[in-house]
Protein backbone atom coordinates (compact mmCIF):
# COMPACT_ATOMS: atom_id res chain seq x y z
CA UNK A 1 0.00 0.00 0.00
CA UNK A 2 1.64 3.76 -0.88
CA UNK A 3 1.54 6.22 1.59
CA UNK A 4 -0.91 8.30 -0.27
CA UNK A 5 -3.44 5.72 -0.56
CA UNK A 6 -4.10 5.70 3.11
CA UNK A 7 -5.50 8.69 4.00
CA UNK A 8 -8.12 7.16 1.65
CA UNK A 9 -8.33 4.75 3.06
CA UNK A 10 -9.33 6.07 6.35
CA UNK A 11 -12.04 7.63 5.00
CA UNK A 12 -13.45 5.49 2.64
CA UNK A 13 -13.61 2.78 5.20
CA UNK A 14 -15.55 4.85 7.64
CA UNK A 15 -17.72 5.73 4.69
CA UNK A 16 -18.44 2.53 3.47
CA UNK A 17 -19.48 1.22 6.74
CA UNK A 18 -21.90 4.31 7.66
CA UNK A 19 -23.53 3.58 3.54
CA UNK A 20 -24.11 -0.07 4.79
CA UNK A 21 -25.57 0.70 7.67
CA UNK A 22 -27.63 3.01 6.02
CA UNK A 23 -28.37 0.64 4.04
CA UNK A 24 -29.50 -1.64 6.57
CA UNK A 25 -31.23 1.12 8.33
CA UNK A 26 -33.71 2.47 5.50
CA UNK A 27 -34.74 -1.24 5.39
CA UNK A 28 -36.95 -0.90 8.00
CA UNK A 29 -38.62 2.34 6.44
CA UNK A 30 -41.06 -0.05 5.04
CA UNK A 31 -44.30 1.20 4.22
CA UNK A 32 -46.67 -2.30 4.62
CA UNK A 33 -47.96 -2.96 1.25
CA UNK A 34 -51.07 -5.42 1.73
CA UNK A 35 -53.39 -7.79 -0.90
CA UNK A 36 -56.70 -6.42 0.16
CA UNK A 37 -58.93 -8.76 -0.67
CA UNK A 38 -60.22 -9.77 -4.21
CA UNK A 39 -63.63 -8.65 -4.61
CA UNK A 40 -64.42 -9.38 -8.29
CA UNK A 41 -61.66 -10.83 -10.70
CA UNK A 42 -61.29 -10.08 -14.13
CA UNK A 43 -63.15 -12.12 -16.42
CA UNK A 44 -61.49 -12.95 -20.23
CA UNK A 45 -60.64 -15.67 -22.28
CA UNK A 46 -57.85 -17.87 -21.06
CA UNK A 47 -55.88 -16.05 -23.44
CA UNK A 48 -56.33 -12.94 -22.25
CA UNK A 49 -56.24 -13.03 -18.76
CA UNK A 50 -52.96 -14.79 -18.76
CA UNK A 51 -51.47 -11.89 -20.74
CA UNK A 52 -52.92 -9.55 -18.11
CA UNK A 53 -51.81 -11.41 -15.26
CA UNK A 54 -48.51 -12.10 -16.31
CA UNK A 55 -47.89 -8.36 -17.18
CA UNK A 56 -49.77 -6.49 -15.29
CA UNK A 57 -51.53 -7.65 -12.10
CA UNK A 58 -48.17 -6.98 -9.43
CA UNK A 59 -49.38 -2.92 -9.92
CA UNK A 60 -52.96 -3.35 -10.94
CA UNK A 61 -54.47 -6.22 -8.59
CA UNK A 62 -54.51 -6.81 -5.46
CA UNK A 63 -52.42 -9.97 -5.58
CA UNK A 64 -49.23 -8.40 -6.17
CA UNK A 65 -46.13 -10.42 -5.55
CA UNK A 66 -43.06 -8.55 -5.00
CA UNK A 67 -39.86 -10.70 -5.07
CA UNK A 68 -37.22 -10.45 -3.29
CA UNK A 69 -35.02 -7.79 -4.92
CA UNK A 70 -38.52 -5.65 -5.37
CA UNK A 71 -39.05 -5.87 -1.26
CA UNK A 72 -35.16 -4.21 -1.07
CA UNK A 73 -35.30 -0.39 -0.32
CA UNK A 74 -34.73 2.18 -1.75
CA UNK A 75 -36.16 -0.14 -4.72
CA UNK A 76 -39.12 -1.10 -2.46
CA UNK A 77 -40.43 2.50 -2.00
CA UNK A 78 -40.77 3.19 -5.70
CA UNK A 79 -42.33 -0.14 -5.87
CA UNK A 80 -44.91 0.39 -3.74
CA UNK A 81 -45.54 3.75 -5.01
CA UNK A 82 -46.08 2.20 -8.32
CA UNK A 83 -48.57 -0.52 -7.12
CA UNK A 84 -50.71 1.88 -4.97
CA UNK A 85 -50.82 4.62 -8.20
CA UNK A 86 -51.56 1.95 -10.45
CA UNK A 87 -54.16 0.08 -8.31
CA UNK A 88 -56.19 3.38 -8.00
CA UNK A 89 -56.46 3.87 -11.88
CA UNK A 90 -57.12 0.47 -12.52
CA UNK A 91 -57.57 -2.71 -10.54
CA UNK A 92 -58.41 -5.92 -11.75
CA UNK A 93 -59.08 -7.43 -8.64
CA UNK A 94 -62.06 -5.34 -8.06
CA UNK A 95 -63.43 -5.35 -11.92
CA UNK A 96 -66.92 -6.72 -11.24
CA UNK A 97 -67.69 -3.32 -9.48
CA UNK A 98 -66.96 -1.62 -12.93
CA UNK A 99 -70.10 -0.90 -15.05
CA UNK A 100 -69.77 -2.83 -18.43
CA UNK A 101 -68.84 0.18 -20.32
CA UNK A 102 -66.30 1.42 -18.09
CA UNK A 103 -64.47 -1.63 -18.20
CA UNK A 104 -64.48 -1.43 -21.60
CA UNK A 105 -63.09 1.55 -21.59
CA UNK A 106 -60.36 -0.09 -19.27
CA UNK A 107 -59.38 -2.82 -21.62
CA UNK A 108 -59.22 -0.61 -24.42
CA UNK A 109 -57.03 2.12 -22.38
CA UNK A 110 -54.71 -0.79 -21.40
CA UNK A 111 -54.45 -1.69 -25.25
CA UNK A 112 -53.20 1.76 -26.08
CA UNK A 113 -51.09 1.74 -23.44
CA UNK A 114 -49.06 -0.99 -24.50
CA UNK A 115 -48.93 -0.23 -28.05
CA UNK A 116 -47.50 2.99 -26.72
CA UNK A 117 -44.88 1.79 -24.81
CA UNK A 118 -46.15 3.15 -21.67
CA UNK A 119 -46.95 0.05 -19.91
CA UNK A 120 -45.80 -2.55 -18.51
CA UNK A 121 -43.81 0.29 -16.59
CA UNK A 122 -40.01 0.13 -18.60
CA UNK A 123 -38.45 0.06 -14.97
CA UNK A 124 -40.47 -2.84 -14.05
CA UNK A 125 -39.83 -5.12 -17.23
CA UNK A 126 -36.35 -3.98 -16.73
CA UNK A 127 -36.09 -6.44 -13.28
CA UNK A 128 -39.22 -8.91 -14.36
CA UNK A 129 -38.34 -9.24 -18.18
CA UNK A 130 -40.84 -12.50 -18.06
CA UNK A 131 -43.74 -9.42 -17.69
CA UNK A 132 -42.98 -7.94 -21.54
CA UNK A 133 -45.50 -8.24 -23.51
CA UNK A 134 -44.59 -9.27 -27.08
CA UNK A 135 -45.99 -8.30 -30.68
CA UNK A 136 -48.45 -11.64 -30.08
CA UNK A 137 -49.29 -10.75 -27.25
CA UNK A 138 -50.42 -7.67 -28.64
CA UNK A 139 -52.29 -9.12 -31.25
CA UNK A 140 -54.21 -11.59 -28.96
CA UNK A 141 -55.40 -8.31 -26.75
CA UNK A 142 -56.19 -6.06 -29.46
CA UNK A 143 -58.15 -8.92 -31.52
CA UNK A 144 -60.23 -9.43 -27.83
CA UNK A 145 -61.02 -5.39 -27.59
CA UNK A 146 -62.27 -4.96 -31.41
CA UNK A 147 -64.64 -7.86 -30.86
CA UNK A 148 -65.92 -5.47 -27.54
CA UNK A 149 -66.45 -2.91 -29.85
CA UNK A 150 -70.06 -3.56 -31.21
CA UNK A 151 -71.49 -0.52 -32.97
CA UNK A 152 -75.24 -1.52 -34.59
CA UNK A 153 -77.62 0.76 -36.20
CA UNK A 154 -79.17 3.03 -33.55
CA UNK A 155 -82.68 1.62 -31.22
CA UNK A 156 -85.73 3.71 -30.52
CA UNK A 157 -83.88 4.38 -27.37
CA UNK A 158 -81.15 6.19 -28.80
CA UNK A 159 -82.84 7.63 -31.34
CA UNK A 160 -85.54 9.18 -28.70
CA UNK A 161 -82.83 10.21 -26.45
CA UNK A 162 -81.45 11.68 -29.10
CA UNK A 163 -84.26 13.72 -30.47
CA UNK A 164 -85.45 14.58 -26.98
CA UNK A 165 -81.92 16.38 -26.27
CA UNK A 166 -82.66 18.38 -29.51
CA UNK A 167 -85.98 19.48 -28.71
CA UNK A 168 -84.63 20.71 -25.89
CA UNK A 169 -81.60 22.55 -27.10
CA UNK A 170 -82.73 26.33 -27.57
CA UNK A 171 -79.64 27.62 -29.23
CA UNK A 172 -80.17 31.20 -28.40
CA UNK A 173 -82.14 30.80 -25.21
CA UNK A 174 -80.98 32.37 -22.11
CA UNK A 175 -78.28 30.84 -20.15
CA UNK A 176 -78.69 30.07 -16.51
CA UNK A 177 -76.27 32.56 -14.28
CA UNK A 178 -74.18 30.65 -12.70
CA UNK A 179 -71.32 29.60 -14.97
CA UNK A 180 -70.38 25.62 -14.33
CA UNK A 181 -67.26 24.91 -12.88
CA UNK A 182 -65.08 22.37 -12.69
CA UNK A 183 -63.24 21.09 -9.43
CA UNK A 184 -60.18 22.77 -10.20
CA UNK A 185 -61.43 25.93 -11.19
CA UNK A 186 -61.55 25.88 -14.68
CA UNK A 187 -64.99 27.57 -15.77
CA UNK A 188 -67.15 26.17 -18.67
CA UNK A 189 -66.71 28.00 -21.68
CA UNK A 190 -69.82 28.54 -23.98
CA UNK A 191 -67.48 30.20 -26.76
CA UNK A 192 -65.51 27.04 -28.15
CA UNK A 193 -68.77 26.97 -30.48
CA UNK A 194 -66.81 29.53 -32.56
CA UNK A 195 -63.59 27.98 -32.36
CA UNK A 196 -62.51 25.96 -35.36
CA UNK A 197 -62.56 22.51 -36.03
CA UNK A 198 -58.92 20.89 -35.60
CA UNK A 199 -60.10 17.30 -36.16
CA UNK A 200 -62.72 14.96 -36.24
CA UNK A 201 -62.75 11.06 -34.83
CA UNK A 202 -64.77 8.36 -34.96
CA UNK A 203 -64.31 6.56 -31.52
CA UNK A 204 -65.46 3.03 -32.76
CA UNK A 205 -64.04 1.75 -29.59
CA UNK A 206 -66.94 3.70 -27.19
CA UNK A 207 -69.47 4.39 -29.78
CA UNK A 208 -69.30 7.92 -30.32
CA UNK A 209 -68.19 10.90 -32.83
CA UNK A 210 -66.51 14.10 -31.73
CA UNK A 211 -65.34 17.27 -33.19
CA UNK A 212 -61.79 18.76 -31.94
CA UNK A 213 -62.03 22.99 -31.78
CA UNK A 214 -58.87 24.92 -31.57
CA UNK A 215 -59.31 28.84 -30.61
CA UNK A 216 -58.01 31.28 -32.27
CA UNK A 217 -54.06 31.00 -31.17
CA UNK A 218 -54.48 27.23 -31.71
CA UNK A 219 -55.21 27.74 -35.29
CA UNK A 220 -52.25 29.90 -35.59
CA UNK A 221 -49.66 27.95 -33.73
CA UNK A 222 -51.18 24.82 -36.21
CA UNK A 223 -50.69 27.47 -39.26
CA UNK A 224 -47.16 27.98 -37.97
CA UNK A 225 -46.42 24.69 -37.28
CA UNK A 226 -45.25 25.63 -33.92
CA UNK A 227 -47.29 22.99 -32.26
CA UNK A 228 -44.98 20.94 -29.62
CA UNK A 229 -45.16 22.51 -27.40
CA UNK A 230 -48.21 24.10 -28.08
CA UNK A 231 -47.85 28.14 -27.39
CA UNK A 232 -49.66 29.33 -23.64
CA UNK A 233 -52.90 30.58 -24.59
CA UNK A 234 -53.66 27.66 -26.46
CA UNK A 235 -56.70 25.96 -26.16
CA UNK A 236 -58.89 22.94 -26.99
CA UNK A 237 -62.78 21.72 -26.45
CA UNK A 238 -63.73 18.17 -27.53
CA UNK A 239 -66.99 17.50 -27.94
CA UNK A 240 -68.71 14.13 -27.73
CA UNK A 241 -71.92 12.54 -29.32
CA UNK A 242 -73.31 9.16 -29.39
CA UNK A 243 -73.51 7.94 -32.83
CA UNK A 244 -76.50 7.24 -34.35
CA UNK A 245 -76.33 4.95 -37.46
CA UNK A 246 -78.59 3.32 -40.04
CA UNK A 247 -79.30 0.16 -41.73
CA UNK A 248 -76.74 1.65 -44.74
CA UNK A 249 -73.87 2.55 -42.01
CA UNK A 250 -74.66 6.28 -42.33
CA UNK A 251 -73.45 7.79 -38.94
CA UNK A 252 -74.87 11.30 -37.65
CA UNK A 253 -74.06 12.57 -34.33
CA UNK A 254 -77.21 11.55 -31.78
CA UNK A 255 -77.39 12.79 -27.46
CA UNK A 256 -74.37 15.40 -26.60
CA UNK A 257 -72.51 13.27 -24.17
CA UNK A 258 -70.06 16.38 -23.07
CA UNK A 259 -67.65 18.47 -23.68
CA UNK A 260 -63.58 18.62 -22.38
CA UNK A 261 -61.26 21.40 -22.67
CA UNK A 262 -57.57 21.31 -22.22
CA UNK A 263 -55.92 25.19 -21.68
CA UNK A 264 -52.35 25.75 -22.00
CA UNK A 265 -50.51 27.80 -19.63
CA UNK A 266 -47.15 26.40 -18.70
CA UNK A 267 -47.15 28.60 -15.11
CA UNK A 268 -50.56 28.17 -13.92
CA UNK A 269 -51.11 24.62 -14.94
CA UNK A 270 -47.77 23.33 -13.99
CA UNK A 271 -48.59 21.04 -11.73
CA UNK A 272 -50.98 19.49 -14.38
CA UNK A 273 -48.49 19.03 -17.11
CA UNK A 274 -48.84 22.65 -18.38
CA UNK A 275 -52.73 22.20 -19.18
CA UNK A 276 -55.85 23.73 -17.58
CA UNK A 277 -58.17 19.87 -17.74
CA UNK A 278 -62.27 20.00 -17.34
CA UNK A 279 -65.56 18.30 -18.46
CA UNK A 280 -68.72 19.34 -19.08
CA UNK A 281 -71.40 16.43 -19.17
CA UNK A 282 -74.71 16.47 -20.76
CA UNK A 283 -76.21 19.73 -21.61
CA UNK A 284 -76.41 20.72 -18.70
CA UNK A 285 -72.70 20.95 -18.33
CA UNK A 286 -72.34 18.90 -15.29
CA UNK A 287 -68.97 19.62 -14.07
CA UNK A 288 -66.85 15.79 -13.99
CA UNK A 289 -64.74 14.80 -11.10
CA UNK A 290 -65.26 14.80 -7.12
CA UNK A 291 -62.27 17.00 -6.35
CA UNK A 292 -59.48 18.56 -8.14
CA UNK A 293 -57.71 14.96 -8.56
CA UNK A 294 -59.66 14.28 -11.42
CA UNK A 295 -57.25 15.41 -13.51
CA UNK A 296 -55.25 12.29 -12.41
CA UNK A 297 -56.96 10.26 -14.79
CA UNK A 298 -56.95 12.62 -17.68
CA UNK A 299 -53.22 13.06 -17.50
CA UNK A 300 -52.91 9.06 -16.68
CA UNK A 301 -54.25 8.50 -20.03
CA UNK A 302 -53.06 11.27 -21.99
CA UNK A 303 -49.37 10.43 -20.79
CA UNK A 304 -48.24 7.93 -23.75
CA UNK A 305 -48.75 11.48 -25.75
CA UNK A 306 -46.14 13.27 -22.94
CA UNK A 307 -43.35 13.23 -25.63
CA UNK A 308 -46.51 15.35 -28.08
CA UNK A 309 -47.15 17.96 -25.10
CA UNK A 310 -50.10 15.54 -24.17
CA UNK A 311 -51.68 16.37 -27.08
CA UNK A 312 -53.22 13.45 -29.23
CA UNK A 313 -55.07 14.71 -31.80
CA UNK A 314 -52.45 15.87 -35.22
CA UNK A 315 -54.31 18.85 -36.03
CA UNK A 316 -55.52 19.91 -39.67
CA UNK A 317 -55.48 23.66 -41.28
CA UNK A 318 -57.89 25.17 -43.14
CA UNK B 1 -13.64 -0.09 -19.44
CA UNK B 2 -15.25 -2.21 -22.08
CA UNK B 3 -18.59 -2.42 -19.71
CA UNK B 4 -19.11 1.08 -19.97
CA UNK B 5 -20.17 1.36 -23.88
CA UNK B 6 -22.02 -1.82 -23.64
CA UNK B 7 -24.01 -0.22 -20.66
CA UNK B 8 -24.57 3.02 -22.26
CA UNK B 9 -25.93 1.36 -25.39
CA UNK B 10 -28.11 -0.80 -23.40
CA UNK B 11 -29.46 2.31 -22.04
CA UNK B 12 -29.89 4.31 -25.16
CA UNK B 13 -31.75 1.22 -26.47
CA UNK B 14 -33.87 1.11 -22.82
CA UNK B 15 -34.85 4.52 -23.52
CA UNK B 16 -35.56 4.61 -27.63
CA UNK B 17 -37.69 1.22 -26.71
CA UNK B 18 -39.70 3.47 -24.11
CA UNK B 19 -39.84 6.64 -26.71
CA UNK B 20 -41.28 4.24 -29.04
CA UNK B 21 -43.62 5.34 -32.31
CA UNK B 22 -45.94 8.51 -31.03
CA UNK B 23 -44.74 11.12 -33.94
CA UNK B 24 -44.17 14.11 -32.65
CA UNK B 25 -45.55 17.75 -33.32
CA UNK B 26 -46.95 16.41 -36.36
CA UNK B 27 -50.16 17.73 -38.09
CA UNK B 28 -52.33 16.41 -40.57
CA UNK B 29 -51.04 17.45 -43.78
CA UNK B 30 -52.97 14.59 -45.61
CA UNK B 31 -56.56 16.60 -44.47
CA UNK B 32 -55.75 19.77 -44.55
CA UNK B 33 -56.97 22.10 -46.95
CA UNK B 34 -54.85 24.16 -49.43
CA UNK B 35 -54.19 27.52 -48.02
CA UNK B 36 -55.19 29.12 -51.22
CA UNK B 37 -58.58 27.81 -51.19
CA UNK B 38 -59.30 30.34 -47.53
CA UNK B 39 -61.78 28.64 -46.26
CA UNK B 40 -61.47 30.81 -43.25
CA UNK B 41 -62.86 33.12 -44.65
CA UNK B 42 -66.13 32.41 -45.35
CA UNK B 43 -66.37 32.51 -41.54
CA UNK B 44 -68.66 29.33 -41.38
CA UNK B 45 -69.29 27.85 -37.85
CA UNK B 46 -68.90 23.70 -37.35
CA UNK B 47 -73.15 22.54 -37.59
CA UNK B 48 -72.46 18.89 -37.45
CA UNK B 49 -70.23 15.91 -38.39
CA UNK B 50 -70.84 12.75 -40.26
CA UNK B 51 -69.55 9.03 -41.10
CA UNK B 52 -70.45 6.94 -44.12
CA UNK B 53 -69.04 3.68 -42.35
CA UNK B 54 -69.47 1.43 -46.36
CA UNK B 55 -67.86 4.43 -47.93
CA UNK B 56 -64.74 4.85 -44.83
CA UNK B 57 -65.40 8.28 -45.15
CA UNK B 58 -65.82 11.17 -42.55
CA UNK B 59 -67.06 14.49 -43.02
CA UNK B 60 -67.93 18.08 -41.16
CA UNK B 61 -70.96 20.39 -42.06
CA UNK B 62 -70.38 24.25 -41.91
CA UNK B 63 -72.75 26.84 -42.04
CA UNK B 64 -73.18 30.90 -41.60
CA UNK B 65 -75.70 32.20 -39.15
CA UNK B 66 -78.38 31.83 -41.57
CA UNK B 67 -77.90 28.67 -42.66
CA UNK B 68 -78.19 27.36 -38.82
CA UNK B 69 -81.05 28.75 -38.50
CA UNK B 70 -82.30 27.26 -41.20
CA UNK B 71 -81.44 24.13 -40.31
CA UNK B 72 -82.74 24.34 -37.12
CA UNK B 73 -85.80 25.70 -37.84
CA UNK B 74 -88.96 24.16 -40.40
CA UNK B 75 -87.34 21.77 -43.08
CA UNK B 76 -87.89 23.76 -46.21
CA UNK B 77 -87.31 26.86 -44.53
CA UNK B 78 -84.64 28.23 -46.99
CA UNK B 79 -83.51 31.86 -47.10
CA UNK B 80 -80.98 33.87 -49.09
CA UNK B 81 -77.98 34.54 -47.99
CA UNK B 82 -77.00 30.91 -46.55
CA UNK B 83 -73.84 29.48 -46.68
CA UNK B 84 -73.23 26.25 -45.87
CA UNK B 85 -70.17 23.08 -46.72
CA UNK B 86 -69.17 19.92 -46.55
CA UNK B 87 -65.63 19.07 -46.28
CA UNK B 88 -64.88 15.23 -46.95
CA UNK B 89 -62.30 12.89 -46.11
CA UNK B 90 -61.16 9.42 -46.38
CA UNK B 91 -60.59 8.31 -43.04
CA UNK B 92 -57.59 6.67 -41.74
CA UNK B 93 -56.63 4.98 -38.50
CA UNK B 94 -55.87 7.28 -35.95
CA UNK B 95 -51.98 6.43 -35.54
CA UNK B 96 -52.01 7.48 -31.95
CA UNK B 97 -55.18 5.35 -30.44
CA UNK B 98 -56.27 1.98 -31.48
CA UNK B 99 -60.05 2.24 -31.68
CA UNK B 100 -60.11 5.52 -33.67
CA UNK B 101 -60.60 7.16 -36.95
CA UNK B 102 -59.72 10.45 -38.12
CA UNK B 103 -59.47 12.71 -41.31
CA UNK B 104 -57.34 10.95 -44.03
CA UNK B 105 -57.04 12.31 -47.67
CA UNK B 106 -59.33 15.15 -48.54
CA UNK B 107 -61.96 14.44 -50.58
CA UNK B 108 -64.03 16.97 -51.55
CA UNK B 109 -65.46 20.36 -50.32
CA UNK B 110 -69.35 20.89 -51.22
CA UNK B 111 -70.51 24.54 -51.14
CA UNK B 112 -74.12 25.82 -51.52
CA UNK B 113 -75.69 29.67 -51.40
CA UNK B 114 -78.85 30.51 -51.43
CA UNK B 115 -79.75 34.09 -53.23
CA UNK B 116 -82.58 35.51 -54.43
CA UNK B 117 -84.47 33.45 -56.56
CA UNK B 118 -85.06 35.24 -60.19
CA UNK B 119 -85.49 34.26 -63.71
CA UNK B 120 -81.64 34.47 -64.50
CA UNK B 121 -80.12 32.83 -61.42
CA UNK B 122 -80.90 30.01 -59.33
CA UNK B 123 -82.16 30.03 -56.23
CA UNK B 124 -79.63 27.30 -54.80
CA UNK B 125 -76.00 27.48 -56.13
CA UNK B 126 -73.90 24.17 -55.89
CA UNK B 127 -69.98 23.71 -56.11
CA UNK B 128 -68.26 20.86 -55.41
CA UNK B 129 -64.49 20.81 -55.22
CA UNK B 130 -62.66 17.67 -55.41
CA UNK B 131 -59.28 16.28 -54.47
CA UNK B 132 -56.20 17.64 -52.48
CA UNK B 133 -56.40 21.12 -54.41
CA UNK B 134 -60.03 21.01 -54.41
CA UNK B 135 -60.57 21.67 -57.95
CA UNK B 136 -63.99 22.80 -58.95
CA UNK B 137 -65.92 19.76 -60.73
CA UNK B 138 -67.18 20.75 -63.94
CA UNK B 139 -69.87 17.72 -64.32
CA UNK B 140 -72.95 18.72 -62.41
CA UNK B 141 -74.15 15.04 -62.18
CA UNK B 142 -76.19 14.24 -58.63
CA UNK B 143 -76.50 18.21 -58.11
CA UNK B 144 -80.09 17.82 -57.15
CA UNK B 145 -79.33 15.18 -54.51
CA UNK B 146 -76.24 16.60 -53.03
CA UNK B 147 -78.34 20.14 -52.87
CA UNK B 148 -81.43 18.33 -51.08
CA UNK B 149 -79.37 16.79 -48.70
CA UNK B 150 -77.60 19.29 -47.84
CA UNK B 151 -80.67 21.54 -46.89
CA UNK B 152 -82.01 18.60 -45.25
CA UNK B 153 -79.26 18.03 -42.75
CA UNK B 154 -80.15 19.30 -38.76
CA UNK B 155 -77.61 20.85 -36.15
CA UNK B 156 -76.02 18.37 -34.11
CA UNK B 157 -76.60 19.56 -30.34
CA UNK B 158 -73.60 22.11 -29.32
CA UNK B 159 -75.34 23.45 -26.03
C1 LIG C 1 -44.65 -1.65 -12.14
C2 LIG C 1 -46.00 -1.34 -12.00
C3 LIG C 1 -46.92 -1.38 -13.21
C4 LIG C 1 -47.11 -2.43 -14.08
C5 LIG C 1 -46.44 -3.77 -14.13
C6 LIG C 1 -48.16 -1.99 -14.98
N1 LIG C 1 -48.57 -0.74 -14.64
FE1 LIG C 1 -50.07 0.32 -15.50
N2 LIG C 1 -49.73 1.89 -14.23
C7 LIG C 1 -48.76 1.92 -13.26
C8 LIG C 1 -48.75 3.25 -12.65
C9 LIG C 1 -47.81 3.69 -11.55
C10 LIG C 1 -49.76 4.00 -13.28
C11 LIG C 1 -50.17 5.47 -13.03
C12 LIG C 1 -49.20 6.48 -13.51
C13 LIG C 1 -48.74 6.34 -14.94
O1 LIG C 1 -49.58 6.37 -15.87
O2 LIG C 1 -47.54 6.19 -15.14
C14 LIG C 1 -50.35 3.12 -14.27
C15 LIG C 1 -51.38 3.48 -15.09
C16 LIG C 1 -52.01 2.63 -15.97
C17 LIG C 1 -53.19 2.96 -16.71
C18 LIG C 1 -53.96 4.26 -16.60
C19 LIG C 1 -54.95 4.12 -15.47
C20 LIG C 1 -55.82 5.34 -15.23
O3 LIG C 1 -55.52 6.09 -14.32
O4 LIG C 1 -56.78 5.50 -15.97
C21 LIG C 1 -53.49 1.88 -17.48
C22 LIG C 1 -54.65 1.73 -18.42
C23 LIG C 1 -52.48 0.88 -17.22
N3 LIG C 1 -51.60 1.36 -16.30
C24 LIG C 1 -52.46 -0.37 -17.82
C25 LIG C 1 -51.50 -1.33 -17.56
C26 LIG C 1 -51.47 -2.60 -18.22
C27 LIG C 1 -52.47 -3.06 -19.27
C28 LIG C 1 -50.41 -3.27 -17.72
C29 LIG C 1 -49.93 -4.63 -18.13
C30 LIG C 1 -49.70 -4.85 -19.52
C31 LIG C 1 -49.77 -2.42 -16.75
N4 LIG C 1 -50.46 -1.25 -16.69
C32 LIG C 1 -48.66 -2.76 -16.00
C33 LIG C 1 -47.94 0.89 -12.90
C34 LIG C 1 -47.83 -0.33 -13.56
C1 LIG D 1 -59.18 6.70 -21.59
C2 LIG D 1 -58.31 7.66 -22.14
C3 LIG D 1 -58.60 9.13 -21.96
C4 LIG D 1 -58.95 9.78 -20.81
C5 LIG D 1 -59.17 9.21 -19.43
C6 LIG D 1 -59.03 11.18 -21.18
N1 LIG D 1 -58.73 11.37 -22.50
FE1 LIG D 1 -58.72 13.11 -23.52
N2 LIG D 1 -58.32 12.13 -25.25
C7 LIG D 1 -58.16 10.77 -25.36
C8 LIG D 1 -57.97 10.44 -26.76
C9 LIG D 1 -57.73 9.04 -27.30
C10 LIG D 1 -58.04 11.64 -27.48
C11 LIG D 1 -57.93 11.83 -28.99
C12 LIG D 1 -58.93 11.02 -29.76
C13 LIG D 1 -60.33 11.53 -29.68
O1 LIG D 1 -60.67 12.44 -30.42
O2 LIG D 1 -61.11 11.01 -28.87
C14 LIG D 1 -58.24 12.69 -26.49
C15 LIG D 1 -58.32 14.03 -26.79
C16 LIG D 1 -58.60 15.03 -25.88
C17 LIG D 1 -58.70 16.43 -26.21
C18 LIG D 1 -58.38 17.06 -27.55
C19 LIG D 1 -56.88 17.39 -27.60
C20 LIG D 1 -56.02 16.14 -27.74
O3 LIG D 1 -55.25 15.82 -26.81
O4 LIG D 1 -56.14 15.46 -28.76
C21 LIG D 1 -59.06 17.08 -25.06
C22 LIG D 1 -59.32 18.57 -24.90
C23 LIG D 1 -59.16 16.09 -24.01
N3 LIG D 1 -58.87 14.84 -24.54
C24 LIG D 1 -59.48 16.37 -22.69
C25 LIG D 1 -59.53 15.42 -21.68
C26 LIG D 1 -59.90 15.71 -20.31
C27 LIG D 1 -60.24 17.08 -19.76
C28 LIG D 1 -59.88 14.53 -19.63
C29 LIG D 1 -60.18 14.27 -18.17
C30 LIG D 1 -61.42 14.79 -17.62
C31 LIG D 1 -59.50 13.50 -20.58
N4 LIG D 1 -59.28 14.08 -21.81
C32 LIG D 1 -59.38 12.16 -20.27
C33 LIG D 1 -58.15 9.86 -24.35
C34 LIG D 1 -58.47 10.13 -23.02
Amino acid sequence: MSVAASPFRRLLLPAGALLGAAFVGIQFIHPPLENPPVTGDFQAPVAVKNIVQRACYDCHSNQTNLRWFDKVAPVYWQVSDHVKEGRAGLNFSTWQSMPSDAQKAKLWESVNQILAGAMPLSEYTLAHPEAKVSAQDVAVLKQYVASLAKNPPADTAKLNAAEQQYQHWQPGAVKPTAVPVAPNGIAYLPDYKNWQAISTTERFDNGTIRVVFGNAVAVKAIREKHINPWPNGTAFAKVAWDQLADTEGNVRPGAFKQVEYMLKDDQKYAATKGWGWARFKTPKMVPYGKDALFTTECINCHQPMKNNDFVFTQPLSH
Amino acid sequence: MKATPIALGALLALSACSQHKVPTGQRNADASLPAAFNFNKLGLRVLSTFVNRRQATTATLYGNDLARQAALGAPGATQPGEVLALITWRQQPDPNWFGARIPGALQSLELLRTGPASAARPAVRYQCFVGKDLVLKADTLHQQARIAYLLAQKPAVLP
